[in-house]
């Protein structure tokens, strides 16, 4: 009598065996042993215990985030002048044609997106990575810089679907204001560290 | 440390986390921390390949849960499960144990053919002694509950290539397990 492969009693555990397989499985006592073992083996399988890690990866993995995120935002930063000079050109045509209401708030975003350039470019200066701070500092700038990368995620979505300028605008001003406050924070502990 | 379970992680914490809140992306983290662990230690050779693999889990969970579509734990777990078995295979297709990858070609007795005959292993050691292939084949499908047509995809291989891995390997384990074999 020819038995069933392993092939044959797995499709059968998968329920994708023949009807002649299973009609072999049905009256044949070696194919049924063979079979039973093969679901105590993988019921062993599922039973293995659980590893945890020897080490807490989530320090290492969080720090990598964060760097991602601040290099997202310079990107976001320096597209932000290059967006500030073409919305000037645009607030300078729109003033032309005498359009006042838009013109304003599309000046006002130019202004705002130069602002956060320049306090981009004074993050770069005073944060350096690396430098010793305490536990307070260290989670209030990463508190700020997940707010920023989360604006930041809010701009690009207004952008891509073409929100109104007002609500740009207004994305943009709380950038400006956590970007204030992310270089202020950094400026009081270079004081703190000096003195 | 704490550990936190599946329930904590309700779909407030789910939805912080997509929004990037870090808070909420270590609470993902601890609830799925010892699943993939455990899923790379039994993918992968060494403890250290396992770590790599959970840290590149998470990270790419960082990356991309805001383009995650669902909001219940039980989705976010087949989510994170699909990730960390990616990530696993690709960690086993580039490490440098490639050469015990002669499974396929040489026959289901390849490898350590003598630690096979007549020597009765625990099934954690008995695991061990497959092939890296072998091995996450007969955990995606046996553990994980994967499709063969799912694992083919994952490895970029055909749908015949996890069915015969999978069949050689149970052969396999019957026989260092101890368990008798048929004449």
């Amino acid at each position: 009598m020819k038995h069933l492969t392993m092939s044959e009693l797995i499709a059968l555990r998968d329920n994708e065996g023949t009807a002649a397989a299973r009609e072999h499985l049905s009256r044949c006592e070696m194919c049924t042993a063979e079979f039973e073992r093969l679901y105590q083996r993988v019921a062993a399988l599922k039973a293995l215990p659980e590893f945890r890690p020897a080490r807490d990866r989530w320090n290492v993995i969080r720090s990598d985030v964060a760097s991602e995120r601040r290099r997202a935002r310079r990107w976001m930063g320096m597209s932000g002048v290059a967006a500030a000079a073409v919305m000037a050109l645009a607030v300078g045509v729109s003033q032309l044609a005498n359009n006042n209401v838009q013109a304003s708030t599309e000046q006002e975003m130019a202004d705002l997106m130069a602002e956060s350039q320049r306090l981009e470019t004074m993050l770069q200066s005073v944060g350096q990575p690396g430098r010793v701070m305490n536990g307070l500092t260290a989670a209030a700038i990463a508190d700020l810089e997940d707010r920023i990368a989360f604006i930041d995620a809010g701009i690009s979505e207004a952008q891509s679907r073409r929100y109104g300028p007002a609500d740009v605008r207004d994305l943009w001003e709380q950038r400006v204001s956590l970007m204030g406050a992310l270089v202020n924070t950094h400026v009081q502990q270079v004081g703190y560290v000096g003195f | 440390m704490t550990h936190l379970t599946l329930a904590a992680l309700d779909d407030l914490a789910i939805q912080r986390a997509k929004s990037g809140d870090l808070g909420a992306l270590e609470q993902v983290y601890r609830a799925y921390e010892s699943m993939v662990y455990s899923l790379a230690r039994r993918m992968c050779r060494t403890p250290e390949d396992a770590e790599e693999v959970l840290q590149e889990t998470f990270l790419e969970v960082c990356r991309s849960i805001k383009r995650f579509r669902g909001s219940a734990p039980g989705s976010l777990t087949a989510w994170v499960k699909r990730i960390a078995s990616s990530k696993a295979l690709i960690r086993i297709r580039y490490e440098k144990y490639r050469e015990t990858e002669e499974f396929d070609e040489g026959g289901f007795l390849a490898g350590r053919k003598d630690q096979d005959v007549g020597v009765s292993v625990d099934l954690e050691t008995a695991l061990e002694q497959l092939s890296d292939t072998a091995r996450a084949v007969v955990w995606l499908h046996d553990v994980g509950g994967y499709t063969h047509e799912e694992i083919a995809g994952m490895m970029q291989k055909t749908i015949s290539f996890s069915k015969s891995q999978l069949s050689r390997a149970h052969t396999r384990l019957r026989t260092m397990l101890g368990e008798e074999i048929r004449s």
